[in-house]
Order: structure tokens, then sequence, then C-alpha cells
């Protein structure tokens, strides 16, 4: 088993590429892991909101109009638009412009970062696969694009990877672990970070529910429904993720109980 | 599905079913040998991949319990020549993580952190109890068989960066 790992600090935080390939096979190109790492300095130049001159910066200070920027963010914020009319508002990248809205470090006007994030993963993979690669994971700050299995050894029956998703409150544990083929993972919550995800809404932290987990095709909309459903809260928020099509989610709430849409359990083995 | 399905959320809609919580549902049993404080390498953790390399990890332990490792040759002694490797610095909200990696050959000995934040009172609470704790994590991660963790927040996730920039300096 040949493994092509690569580890870049990248949006503030860290991604890994894991790219497998069985001994018989060639050797994978790493000038597609290359492009890909290229790929995700490029998406930190055009939407980073720790930097002044950043395209979505200029965006939100009223100096750029959206029909004016590059063609990755129109179509971010075209998708952005997509998922809070879809979420009724939970998930609204336009919260920072809130008149009443306290300015922080980071919170800019315009802040796609929570759909960005898993959306530049996607298309990274994307890369990855026109090269070839077809066993490989991409973890960008625990929000993770996986394809194919972990080790493809011959007559060893692996069906995916194993994916631990962290515990909210005892960190030396899991809260579940998911065997995944091509999937994407997206996490939301807020851990030991304090009540960080606003319900942009009623501009006050949301509450219910510490974590959600979603799993499904898409890293950019699995990002945006797992913040979105944080934002609803347990019993409107799992309900509304279990009608999405195609996504799968796991809640924990603040009493400790999990909520589980009711496909989850097909990815679940503990 | 067949857990308890309480109330009012899946009888309503029948949407979601909720099931009871259990604050060791990883993979209780199978990492008691992987608590921190056991030094000893008997850890039995599968390496990490180096890149472009092969590696001796035995697949037919995925999953189940650490194996005794019985077919894998002995590896060269400078394999299993221990050394410590220092990741990179990383920020977060409350300050500043650095972690120091012990290595025998490719198995984690030993995780220490070199800078932890202290600079508010909430930093000093999980200053306090993070490193052992996330030390625990990352060896358990290990023991059970995961290949990627997912989910994220600032402190631990600080922590996972400079491990795995440590590992990378490794080239583990």
């Amino acid at each position: 088993m040949q493994s092509v790992r690569r580890v870049v600090e990248q949006w503030g935080t860290v991604i890994s590429i894991d790219v497998r390939r069985a001994d018989d096979e060639p050797p994978f190109d790493e000038r597609a892991v290359d492009a890909c790492v290229a790929w995700f300095a490029r998406v930190d130049d055009l939407f980073s909101t720790w930097r002044p001159d950043t395209e979505i910066m200029r965006i939100g200070r009223g100096e750029l109009a959206v029909e004016d920027a590059s063609p990755e963010v129109r179509t971010v914020l075209a998708l952005c638009e997509q998922m809070r009319l879809e979420s009724d508002g939970a998930f609204d990248v336009t919260f920072g412009a809130r008149a009443d809205v306290t300015m922080r470090p980071g919170l800019a006007p315009l802040d796609p970062s929570g759909l960005v994030k898993g959306w530049a993963v996607a298309r990274g993979g994307d890369l990855l696969c026109a090269a070839g690669a077809t066993n490989f994971f991409v973890n960008a700050g625990g929000d993770v694009l996986t394809r194919g299995h972990a080790d493809a050894v011959a007559g060893i029956d692996v069906t995916g990877w194993r994916l631990g998703i962290q515990h909210p409150w005892v960190r030396d544990r899991v809260a579940a672990v998911l065997v995944v083929s091509d999937a994407a993972i997206a996490t939301s919550g807020r851990y030991e970070r304090g009540d960080h995800v606003v319900d942009p809404r009623s501009g006050r932290p949301a509450i219910g529910l510490a974590s959600v987990t979603v799993v499904g095709p898409d890293l950019a909309v699995a990002d945006a429904y797992a913040t979105a459903t944080v934002v609803l809260g347990a019993s409107v928020g799992m309900r509304w993720l279990a009608t999405r099509v195609g996504y799968e989610g796991m809640g924990i709430t603040d009493e400790h109980a999990v909520l589980l849409t009711p496909g989850f359990d097909r990815y679940r083995v503990s | 599905m067949s857990r308890a399905a309480p109330a009012v959320v899946a009888t309503l809609l029948g949407l979601v079913a909720l099931a009871t919580f259990k604050s060791s549902p990883g993979v209780p049993g199978k990492s008691a040998a992987a608590l921190p404080g056991k030094r000893s390498g008997a850890t039995a953790a599968a390496p990490h991949r180096s890149t472009t390399t092969t590696t001796a990890a035995p697949p037919a332990t995925r999953g189940s319990t650490p194996a005794t490792n019985p077919g894998a040759s002995p590896p060269a002694t400078s394999a299993n020549a221990t050394r410590t490797v220092d990741g990179g610095p990383f920020d977060n909200q409350y300050g500043t993580v650095q972690v120091r990696v012990t290595l025998r050959g490719h198995q984690i000995t030993d995780v220490t952190p070199l800078q932890m934040p202290v600079d508010r009172q909430r930093s000093a609470e999980i200053s306090q109890q993070a490193a052992p704790l996330l030390l625990q994590e990352v060896l358990q991660a290990q023991s059970a068989q995961i290949d990627i963790v997912g989910g994220a927040s600032y402190t631990s996730q600080s922590y996972a960066q400079s491990l795995q920039s440590a590992l990378d300096r490794a080239g583990n």
C-alpha cells in the first residue's frame, strides 16, 4: 500500500490530503496534490475574511459588485443564497452586515466561511479524481471528503474509511464511528468554544444542539446544513435535516442525547 | 433504529430517532491499552502511514483488538530508535498550542505540550485539562483504528494541528 500524504496550513486550520494506492498500481502523480494545494491558496485569496483585500471583503464593503467578482465567488454566493432560502434564514452569510451585530475579528459583513471550506475541499477532491485518485480523503479542520476506501489490499474486505466524530465534551472519546466511502462529512457545533454558532435571525447564540454532523454527497451543502441545523435547534433542526434529500445527520443535544435522522445508521458502526 | 425512540420527535413525525447517548460510545474496551501514562510502548497502535512507503500495518487488525503484530518482520534497529519532534505552534482564540511528540520508530509513545494557552480564565481551565485528555484522544484514535477524525474545536484542533505537523516533520 502506497500512501501519498500532504499536510498544509491553510484557512487558519490544517488540511490533510491522503491518497492511497495498491502496490500493483502505478504511483500517484503528486502534481495533482500540488494543484489541490494551490487551489486552496487561491480560495484563501478570494474568500478570506481575515484580510482586507480579498474579493469577499471588497464586496462586503461595497467596493466590488457581485457581478464583477470572480466566477468562484459568484458561484459560492449563489449557493449561499440557495442555502439561506432552503433553511428559511437559519443559514445567512450576510449576518455580519446587520446593524445590531457587534463586529469581532474574522466576522465580516459578508462571511461565507461556513460554506466555502466544504465547497473548496470538494473541488480539490475533483482535482484528485481527475488525476486518477480513487482512494483518498481530504480533511480540512474536521470537515472531510472521502473517496473509495482506506486500504486497497487484495483479499481484505475494506468497505470504506473509518471516521471518528469527536465527542463534544469528552475529548478522549469519539461520539460515533462511521464507515464512509464516497461521502462528505461536515460537523458544526460548539465544543469548548462557547456559543459560537449565532442564530442570524435573532442575533443570539443557537441553543439546544451542541454538535451536528451531516453526511451526504456534497461537502459545501453538508457544511451549510450542519450549521443551519444547529441554528434551528434539536426539534425543528433535526426534523428539517431529515427532509433533506440525500443527506443524513447526527445531532448531540445539550442534554447529551443523540438524535439521528432515519438513514444515519447505515453509516454508523459504533 | 431499534433503539429507544421516545417521545415527541419520533412520534410526531417519525423522522428522527432519539437514542440514549452513551458517554463512551467510541470503541469501549479497545482503548484500555492506549491510555496515557502507559508509556511502555504497548499501545499496539497502528503506525501512521509514511509518505509513499509501504507500511507494515497488518490490515487484518482493522477494527479489532490490538494485534500482537505476529507476522511482521522485526524492524531495523534504527527504526526503533526513540526520538522527539516538535510540532509547529498553532493559534486559536485562547492562545497558542504547540506539542512535542516522542516516537519509537513510527509509534507515538508520548505527547507533551510545549505551549498551551493561559491568557484567560477559560484558557486556564482548558490548559489544565487539555493536555492529558487530548493525549488520550490521540492515542485512542489510533487504537480504535480510525482513519480520520471529523469535527473540530479550537484548542483540541490546534493541538491536533501541532501534532500533525510534528508527525509530518518526523516523516511518520
